[in-house]
């Protein structure tokens, strides 16, 4: 298959019905599972669709980006296991906050979703179709990261870098084409950096220098984008910029995953909350049903209580 | 969202510049190379008339089979050191490293050395002896830093290299003392300072089928130079077999240095200086700064070999000149750029 055939792009954030999108994810899934070769070409409708709708309807969608059943995970002499019986669902289109204290599996259960680690027990299936069953190539097609805190030695350009996108669309020996410019400043755009297009990454600010990563995550074109802890180490302003961006890809409908220690990050722009203490998953759903003050207890082991501010939850630690 | 841009648009500025700049220096390598080729101490000090080309046999003979392989070789051996030194700075994520890591150059010394001191000292032992452990160098780094328990793999990797080369260094300390100052010691110290006085097409035509498949295949691959110069998670994330396309960029480069290392001696700075300049000239992605330096690296090593050859009646031998503008060019870059090298 040639390099040409398998690039595409994020679809435009045309709000499509809830019905016809998910008829349109599910046929197109149907016909990606017996045609293996032409796996990435055959599954890209379904993309479409399903990033499409989910501006509309989060968690509607047929097939779910990421669906986790009973997955476990252990390090080499350990003495716990990292993850234990994780079930959960991460919706197409909604932003999925992953909170739990330090050591809970947030990162184990990242690197798991990238490939990097291999799930001991239970399944993943990415976009209803067994992570194993996609090759390197096809599942870095699918799933992009945007890592804690990436560090760049070479002054390459805000574009150059994001460029760096495409690689899951290149073949070994291909250089990126015209077309991957144009996804690559569309993924500019989208984060609200192409002003910054001919810097160089290395001369940005702390969020700044997130975004582009974001952007070059985004050229990707993934089903799932996974951030771990995106604001982690920004000041306030930066981590507000971020998460205002985020915010703003949750309304194009991309289907996000991300780590955070801060429980009111995720109450501003998640739709969808995990909280995982030691390895197992607490709880699973919707951001006003899991972000309560019974929960988050549970999680962190201190008491936290939780009021409303304006529609959102506002968490509190008590004195 | 907004409209998408014509492709064109975006192409602009940073590419075109960048080619400009690419098609400028071949330019000049071309110039450089039709200048060389009429500079020398035949039969003045400094110039051979093109005229002495069809009347001079003498003239016409030295031009052909001395002046022009060794031409060649110069725009090789420089292509090659400044490709694998932008291989090397990018793979192992540090600006500040050449084939002097990874125990090849080291490796090479000592195989050469070793040629000189206890093989017999035959050209052919040497060349073969100087390859071999210029490879073992990159072989015994790569399996130390497999089995080192500490940093990740690019920081293993640069210190096996160290280690490496330490030891090397020290056999190389060893055969020097052990060798017979009158008629190994001098041989040794020559080929240490490296220089192309002994170059004609045998040598040239042996060091091809091994360094004209490496600087393609380095060529070939230079886009994917930026993504192995990312975080393994990074390029993982990628779809980048990191460790696969590490190994195959690696070979090549580690066998092309040493096929040229191996019949030249060691020339130094011109793969850790020219990378630098060339990211200067033409940005940091390494889909134009790997041709540029590999450009470059040809310019400066004929230059560098043009000044050895014509300077002075007898042979400045290359490696010391080299090194002497590269460590110049180096404190002068690092002295007007107060944030250091270009990265």
């Amino acid at each position: 298959m040639s390099a040409r055939q398998t690039r595409h792009r994020w679809p435009a954030a045309a709000a499509q019905s809830r019905a016809s999108a998910a008829s349109a994810a599910s046929a197109a899934s149907a016909a990606s599972a017996p045609s293996a070769a032409a796996g990435p070409s055959a599954a890209a409708p379904a993309r479409a669709a399903s990033a499409a709708s989910a501006a509309s309807a989060p968690s509607a969608a047929a097939v779910a980006a990421v669906d986790l059943r009973n997955v476990g995970f252990s390090y080499p002499h350990a003495e716990r296991p990292a993850l234990e019986g994780v079930t959960a669902l991460i919706p197409t289109g909604g932003v999925t906050a992953i909170l739990g204290p330090n050591g809970s599996g947030k990162s184990t259960l990242l690197h798991l979703l990238l490939g990097l680690l291999q799930a001991q027990q239970g399944s993943v299936l990415v976009e209803g179709r067994p992570q194993g069953s996609y090759s390197r190539r096809e599942l870095s097609q699918r799933v992009g990261l945007v890592p804690q805190n990436e560090t760049l030695v070479f002054e390459l350009s805000v574009l150059e870098y994001t460029l760096l996108g495409r690689a899951p669309y290149l073949d070994l020996l291909a250089l990126p084409h015209e077309e991957d410019r144009a996804v690559a400043w569309e993924a500019l755009e989208s984060v609200g950096i192409a002003g910054l297009a001919y810097r160089p990454v290395t001369s940005l600010s702390g969020g700044e220098k997130q975004l582009a990563t974001v952007a070059r995550a985004l050229a990707q074109a993934p089903a799932v984008l996974l951030l771990d802890e995106p604001t982690s180490h920004l000041d306030l302003a930066n981590a507000r910029r971020v998460l205002q961006v985020m915010a703003g890809l949750r309304a194009q409908g991309r289907t996000i995953l991300w780590t955070t220690h801060d429980p009111n990050a995720a109450s501003a722009i998640a739709s969808d909350i995990l909280l995982m203490r030691q390895g197992r998953v607490i709880a699973q759903g919707p951001l006003a049903e899991v972000l309560t003050g019974e929960r988050l207890t549970e999680t962190y082991g201190v008491p936290v209580r939780v009021i409303d501010n304006g529609g959102r939850p506002l968490v509190l630690v008590h004195e | 969202m907004t409209e998408r841009r014509p492709a064109t648009e975006i192409v602009s500025r940073q590419t075109q510049q960048g080619r400009r700049r690419l098609a400028l220096l071949a330019v000049a390598l071309g110039c450089l190379l039709l200048l060389s080729f009429f500079l020398g101490r035949y039969p003045g000090p400094w110039w051979t008339p093109p005229s002495a080309l069809v009347e001079d046999p003498l003239a016409q003979r030295l031009m052909l089979h001395l002046r022009l392989p060794r031409l060649l070789a110069a725009v090789l051996v420089g292509m090659v050191l400044a490709a694998s030194g932008t291989c090397f700075q990018m793979i192992f994520r540090n600006p500040l490293v050449d084939s002097g890591f990874l125990g090849v150059s080291a490796g090479a010394s000592f195989g050469a050395s070793l040629g000189i001191v206890a093989l017999g000292g035959a050209p052919v032992t040497i060349q073969l002896s100087a390859a071999i452990f210029g490879i073992l160098g990159l072989l015994s780094s790569y399996l130390l830093s497999v089995r080192i328990r500490y940093g990740d793999w690019v920081l293993r990797l640069v210190l096996a290299g160290i280690a490496v080369s330490a030891l090397y260094s020290s056999g190389t300390s060893l055969l020097k003392y052990a060798a017979d100052p009158l008629r190994q010691l001098p041989e040794i110290t020559f080929w240490m300072m490296g220089g192309l006085w002994n170059i004609t097409w045998p040598h040239v035509l042996q060091i091809l089928p091994v360094v004209l498949p490496a600087l393609v295949v380095i060529l070939l691959l230079r886009w994917r130079l930026n993504l192995l110069s990312l975080r393994d998670e990074t390029a993982f994330s990628l779809g980048v077999s990191a460790g696969r396309e590490r190994l195959v960029l690696l070979l090549a480069a580690v066998l092309a240095t040493a096929a040229v290392v191996s019949k030249t001696g060691l020339i130094g700075w011109v793969g850790l200086i020219v990378p630098h300049i060339a990211r200067r000239w033409v940005g940091s992605d390494a889909q134009r700064a790997l041709p540029a330096a590999m450009l470059l690296g040809a310019f400066f090593t004929l230059l560098c070999d043009d000044i050895a050859r014509t300077a002075l009646s007898g042979e400045l031998p290359l490696g010391i000149l080299t090194s002497l503008l590269g460590a110049g060019i180096f404190m002068l870059l690092m002295l007007r750029d107060p944030s250091g090298m270009r990265r």
